[in-house]
Parts: C-alpha cells; structure tokens; sequence
C-alpha cells in the first residue's frame, strides 16, 4: 500500500481490517478506515472496488465478516443506536419514500431523531431554502428530479447536527452550483469538527476538498496519504494520474476508441 | 420494423404489468404466477365439483329441472369471471395506461407514439385473457361434463356445453376487464391529466371496495337468484350485466339440455319435472333480450375502452409535477396531532402510518380489501342477525349492532397486516439510521393513526346510521362501547408485533394455520359482542360495559407496557425462508 500508516484509537471514525465475503468470495479484504473529526477522508475507488460495502458497514447497515469499526474508542456494534444519533448517511441510491412531499420526508427523519418541532421546522424551512427547493417542499418527491433527491437527502443527513458524515456519492445528480455549494459545505463542516468520509468517483471534488485521500482497488487499499503527498510519491502533477495508475489496468485511450469502433460497426 | 417493435414492447408491457404492478418487484415471478394459477385452477375444480354435486348425487336427474338449475350455476361461473377480472384489472389500475416511467424512457426513443399505446393496449389484453383463461378453463370443461354425465346426451353437445361456457365466461370476463379500462378512460377525459392524477387512488380504492363486494357477495345473490326468473316483479334485477351473458349462454345452448326427451320417472319427481319445465319455458322467453343486451353493451363497453384508452394516450406526455396539497386543513390536522402527541418518535409514527396507508398504492390496497371483507361481512350481519330476531319486541336486533364490530374488526386486520409491509422497502435505510433503539414510541404512533383511521373512523360514520335506525342515545352509547372494544382489539393485535412499523421486510405469515383460526376468532367474537351489546342496551346497562371494555383496554396496555420494556432484537432486512424450506424440502 502507497501512502502514510496510522495509529488506532482516538477520536472520530476507527476501522481495522475490515473484511466483507459474499458465499465465501471477500469484496472487501483487510480495509482500515480512519477519520479523524476535522478530517475529510476521499474514498476513491473504481465501479465494483467495494466501496459502497465499506461505507454500509461503517454506517452499520451492513456487518463485517471480521474486523471492528470504533467511533470515538467505541465499537459501534456494542451500541449501534447511540453511533447512528452522531452519524449522518447519504447513500449512493437516492432511495426516499416516493410518497411524502420533501417536508415530509424530513419531518420524519427529524422527528424520528428526536428533535424539538420548533428547532426542526426552522432547519427544515431553512435547508429546503439554502438548497433552493421550497418552492417544491410539499411536492411528492417521486416528482422529484435526481439531483433535488439528493439535497433532500444531504438535508436529511445534515438535520441532526451528526459528528461523522459519510457522503456516498453526494453528488451525484446535483447540478454545477449545487456541487459548488457542497464542497464548500463540506470544507465548512470540516473546519467546525466534523469527521467526514466522501466516497466519491470525482477526482476534482476529492482532490479539492479531502485533506487525505484513499484509493480501494478490488477489495483492497492500494494508497492511503494526502493527495499532495501522493501525487509527490508517484510523481504525478493529478489525483486523477495517480489513480489511473494505481487502478487503471487498460489504456483507456486504446479502450475508447474500440468502443468508438464498435459503435460504428455497420452491418 | 413497428411490427416487432410493437412485439417487444408487448412483452415488456406485460411482464412489467405482472412483475412490478400486481407481484412485488422483490418476489420471485415464477413462484408467484405458479401459485396464482394453482390456487385459480383449484378454486375452479373446487366450486365446479362442490356445485356438482346437486347433479351426480341426484337419482333421478330429469332435463327441465337440469336446465332451470344450471342458471345459477351460469350465472355463479359469469358473475365471478365477471368481477375477479375487474377486480384484477382494478389492482393493476396504475398499469392501465402509457405513464411517466413509459414516457421518459420510450419518450426519447425512434418508436411512434401509437406503436407503444398499441403494444401496451396488447399487453393489457393479453394479460386480461391470461388471467380470464386460468380462472376460467378448469370449471368450463369439468362443470358442464359434471352437469350432464347422467343426462341422455349426443356426442357433439357436451363439447358444444363446454365452447358456450368457456366462450361466456371469456366474453363475462371481457366486460369486466374493458368496463374498468373505460371508466377510467372516461375520467381521464372528462377531468383532464392533472386532476385525474389527484383523484385516481380515491376512485381506485372506491371501485375495489365496490367489486370485491359484489364478489364477495356472490353466494348470497345466487342463492337469492330464483326471484329474478320466477317472479315477474323482481325482473328489474335483470339489469344486472351478468344476467345478460346467461341469457346469451342459454340462447346458444339451454335448449341442449332442456329439450333432451323425458324418460319415466315417479310421480312426484314428474310433477316437479313439470313445474319445472313451466318455469323454464316461462324464463326462456328474456333469453332473446339478455342476448341481445349482452351483445350491445359489450360492443358499446369495448369500443368506448379502446376509443377512450386512444383518445387519451395519443401523446406521450409527461404528468404534470404535481401540485402544493399543504392545506389549511391538513395544517390545522398536523398542528391538533402535534398537540395530543408530545413524543417525536411517536408523532414521526403518527403521521408516516397515515401517510403510508392513504398513499402507499399496495397499502390501500390492503386496506381496501379489508373494508371490502367488512362490509361484505355485514351484510351477512344484518341478514343473518335480523332473521333470528324477527320477533323481538325491542328493534334492536345483533345483526344490525354487529355491523360496527365486524367492520371494526376487518379493518384492524387489514391494518395489522398493513404494518408488517414496507412503505418503500429501498428506503428502509432512512429509518434503520435514524432509529433511536426503541420500538415502543414507534408502534405506539402507528396504533394512534390506526385507532383514528379504523376505529374512530367508522363508529363516527355509523353514529348517524344508529342514530336512525335507533335514538341519538342508543347510538351514542353503541358509539362509545365501539370506540372502547375497538381500542381492545387494537391493543390485542399489537400485543405480539415487536417490530418497526413500515420499515421491516415483509416475511409472508402462514395463512395455512392463521387464516382459519383469524376467521373462527372474528365471527365468534364480533357477534358475541354484538349479543353481549345487545343485552347491555335491553338492560340499560351499555355506559358499564363501555366502562368495562375501557378498563380491559387499560389493563391490556399496563400488560403490553412491562411485556415491552425488555427489547428484543429484530432484523430490519430479515428474508423469508427459500421456497424449499417452506415446501420442506431441505
């Protein structure tokens, strides 16, 4: 593995050697996983790399086949509720109930994590507002488009005020403003303590705002430093060249233009 | 290039139509279709054997009684294909026309608009005659052969009773499929996209009500049929559409059976042959109307259906995003809630119940079927209830008093099934993290919205009923003892559910051994009540056994509170057993 090692316990989110096996097959082999609160970790990974398995066992949605996960020394296993009050999750899939307007939806989840009405229907108001949908607040969000899926969800995830933030895919579907505000958000929530992992395929995004960057190849960790510190290592000028070489098995030149030719394969 | 396009797209219509829109999209397709087939195939075998045996048992089987006693049993095998197609039709009602999902994906695609509404119109009929045809084969080969195995009949006329029943029933079941195509193409155009979008569910929930009824209600109006043919004042009744395809059938065939040549028989069985024989004969002259009637009206329902389906799928449009529902009566509702409901979690239950089972399209559903089983079942209430107490002095009779229990009671069943289904089983996730480790705030929300839903509900809606049919007092009291056996069997069903309501897997329960039990339970209990209310009335004495219920119920909750204070483990994402398992076989 390229990159820096890290010493355990602490503060924040502390995963040692994860592993994950689907009918014995291991998609995810021997990942540590650490972020410290202040920290924003980049998880980078290509489609398939067990990225997504991670992030659902360190969210507990998923178990490890072996490994631990502590939060704040803490094993989450041992209390999983009291870890999911200071998480806040947004998945991949932007799975929502289809049925419930936007408010709805985040006066369920603010409710079901205890929060005063009051307190909740101002932040509730306040983030449709930020995000620039309350226009659509009480609209059933099977009408939604992908990208205001999303900022329900990142609201939703935000409505808590959580000390650990696990972003999937954040933003996937938000439009060039929406990202801009994110990584800001993200920097933002950063500075104030927060620990957050941002699993993402965006190089710019991770490479701008992650202060380390992690890379799983096939289950496994192939680079864990500072995107400065690897692109030193590696003696590349991008995030994006280390990544191609660290995971990238073809030329993606030579692979593109086969599909070109494919595509223009005429009977 | 259209024709196979409109063959792809037949296929994929219909496999979405019965994969996602009638089987969950997480059930196994094949599992669930062979046992859809088997349980019709076996339902048909059942009622054609069951019905049958008034013919093999019988020594002395004679033409015209034959002829005048398969008119109920016509009319049974039409009204059913009848009403279980339109009721199948009914649950795929969000399936019947071109939507949103098929408008975005084939929007863009080099394909005509009325390739797609062809293929879809295709799979929809396809998907009907499938349906008709699994309900329909086993009794119309094996009725009809049941019927006459004792009867002097030629060669030819068996297969000829076998085509006409399997052809009535088909052309039964067509009716029932295209009426509700047309009456929802019909509100589609007369209220406009965006309106019909509002008021869809409602109408859905209300037509299913309306169907599974009249289904449920089959065996009482068979029985009841020999009025409408015997007796000239009730002929009104032959308004009724699955009338007009019995007479279409016995104008094709009755006579094959009817005048079959008369052989010696006993005086008395003669004399019996002989009214019948005038009954028939009498019945047999509206069999050239119904025919007719049938013929019109199926012409008519069907091109209304295809013209409507047309006129309304002629452009690929996407639904208008629908519009801000956030009344001042829904706020005024959420604020009251708010107030008689302190706890988050409790009010986050609350009103995702509410929200869930008025628009969650599979748990209206459930819904909709259990007030279907209820009001079915009071019907039966009143007719068996006011029978055995005709002579009473005092007008209260326990038929009529057990409409509010039984109703009640099928609602809660409903309900209680109704919580064990996911409202979105994808979006689980979003209850698993946020979850604070506590089911009892969760379950206790979803009680409140389904004691105001399925308890409250009703006994407000039948107050007036009583209050007419009785006093405002007696209705007030039948109120209160409603509202107070309501919340114990609320509090009953919920005793042994530990899960988080909305948000778990749904594991399949074994109906085998539930089901007869639940229904034993339910007609024991809700008529005893209906008894015991009865005496308390007579007795003056109904504010006591208000009184009494309210402290079962209070006793029941202290029990089902330290019962719950040990939590006890359980899986959101728990899977059913594999098919082997359950059959056994492992």
């Amino acid at each position: 593995m390229i990159g820096a090692s890290r010493n355990g316990g602490g503060r924040g989110l502390d995963a040692r050697g994860l592993i994950k096996r689907y009918s014995s097959v291991a998609v995810v082999r021997d990942v540590d996983v650490v972020v410290r609160p202040g920290e924003v970790v980049g998880y980078l990974g290509p489609n398939g790399s067990g990225k997504t398995t991670t992030v659902r066992m360190l969210t507990g949605l998923t178990e490890p086949s072996d490994g631990t996960v502590l939060h704040d020394g803490r094993n989450i296993y041992s209390d999983l509720v009291a870890f999911r009050r200071r998480l806040g999750y947004v998945p991949e899939e932007a799975h929502v109930y289809p049925f419930l307007s936007g408010r709805e939806y985040l006066e369920l989840v603010g409710r079901l994590r205890e929060l005063p009405v009051a307190l909740l229907e101002k932040k509730i108001m306040s983030l449709l507002e930020l995000f620039g949908i309350l226009s659509a607040a009480d609209q059933p969000i099977s009408g939604y488009s992908k990208g205001m899926k999303q900022k329900i969800l990142i609201s939703a995830a935000l409505l808590h005020d959580p000390d650990l933030l696990i972003l999937d895919e954040p933003e996937s579907g938000l439009d060039v403003t929406a990202v801009l505000v994110l990584r800001s958000l993200i920097t933002e929530l950063a500075r104030r303590g927060k620990a957050i992992l941002y699993s993402s395929h965006i190089m710019e995004s991770v490479e701008r705002v992650c202060s380390r960057v992690m890379v799983l190849h096939r289950g496994v960790v192939v680079a864990d430093d500072s995107s400065a510190n690897l692109r030193a290592l590696m003696s590349h000028d991008s995030l994006e060249a280390v990544f191609a070489e660290l995971v990238v098995q073809d030329n993606p030149d030579r692979t593109a233009s086969d599909i070109a030719d494919v595509a223009a394969m005429r009977a | 290039m259209a024709a196979e396009a409109r063959r792809l797209l037949t296929g994929h219509f219909l496999r979405r139509l019965v994969d996602d829109d009638l089987i969950s999209p997480n059930a196994d397709r094949h599992e669930s279709l062979a046992m859809i087939c088997g349980c019709l195939a076996s339902l048909g075998l059942f009622v054609s054997v069951l019905i049958s045996t008034k013919y093999l048992f019988n020594p002395y089987q004679t033409p015209s009684a034959t002829a005048l006693s398969a008119l109920f049993d016509h009319f049974l095998f039409v009204s059913a294909s009848m009403t279980a197609t339109a009721l199948v039709t009914l649950l795929a009602w969000d399936g019947l026309a071109v939507d949103a999902r098929d408008a975005s994906v084939l929007g863009a695609m080099p394909i005509r608009t009325r390739t797609i509404v062809g293929a879809k119109f295709g799979a929809l009929v396809r998907f009907a005659a499938m349906f008709a045809g699994a309900l329909n084969l086993v009794p119309s080969v094996i009725a009809p052969a049941l019927m006459v195995s004792k009867l002097p009949i030629r060669a030819w006329q068996l297969p000829a009773l076998i085509l006409a029943q399997a052809v009535t029933v088909t052309l039964a079941a067509a009716f029932g499929f295209f009426a509700v195509l047309a009456i929802r193409g019909l509100l589609h155009a007369g209220l406009g996209r965006a309106l019909f979008a509002r008021v869809s569910a409602a109408v859905q929930a209300v037509l299913l009500v309306a169907v599974a009824c009249a289904f449920l209600l089959l065996p009482v109006v068979v029985s009841r049929m020999n009025r409408v043919w015997l007796e000239p004042q009730s002929r009104a009744a032959l308004m009724a559409p699955p009338l007009w395809f019995v007479g279409l059938q016995e104008m094709a065939i009755g006579h094959i059976i009817a005048d079959l040549p008369q052989r010696k028989m006993p005086p008395r069985i003669r004399e019996a042959e002989e009214r019948a024989t005038r009954l028939y004969s009498g019945a047999r002259t509206l069999f050239p109307g119904l025919a007719l009637t049938a013929v019109v009206k199926l012409t008519a329902v069907t091109l209304s259906a295809i013209l409507l389906f047309a006129w309304n799928n002629r452009r690929m449009v996407p639904p208008p995003p629908a519009t801000a529902t956030a009344g001042w009566i829904r706020r005024g509702f959420g604020v009251t809630a708010r107030l008689v409901i302190r706890q988050p979690e409790t009010q986050a239950s609350f009103f995702f119940t509410l929200q869930t089972l008025l628009r969650s399209a599979t748990h209206r559903l459930a819904i909709a079927a259990s007030l279907a089983f209820g009001l079915t079942a009071s019907v039966f209430a009143v007719a068996v209830g006011s029978a055995t107490r005709a002579g009473d002095s005092v007008p209260v009779t326990a038929g009529v008093l057990a409409v509010q229990p039984v109703l009640i009671a099928a609602l809660l069943i409903g309900f209680r099934h109704a919580v064990r289904v996911p409202a979105e089983l994808a979006a689980n996730w979003a209850v698993q993290v946020a979850w604070a480790g506590d089911t009892r705030p969760h379950i206790a929300g979803a009680k409140a919205a389904g004691a105001l839903l399925f308890i409250a509900g009703p006994v407000l809606a039948l107050l007036p009923f009583y209050a007419v049919m009785f006093n405002l007092g007696d209705a007030i009291a039948i109120a209160l003892c409603g509202l107070a056996a309501g919340a114990v069997a609320l509090e009953t069903t919920f005793m042994s559910y530990r899960k988080m309501p909305f948000a778990c897997g749904y594991l399949p329960a074994n109906l085998k051994t539930i089901l007869p039990i639940a229904f034993a339970a339910f007609v024991f209990f809700t008529y005893q009540f209906a008894h015991i209310e009865l005496a308390a009335l007579r007795s003056g004495s109904a504010p006591t056994l208000a009184a009494v219920l309210a402290g079962i119920f209070l006793t029941l909750r202290a029990i089902d509170a330290v019962r719950r204070r040990t939590p006890r483990p359980f899986e959101f994402d728990e899977l059913p057993e594999p098919p082997t398992q359950r059959l056994g076989l492992s």
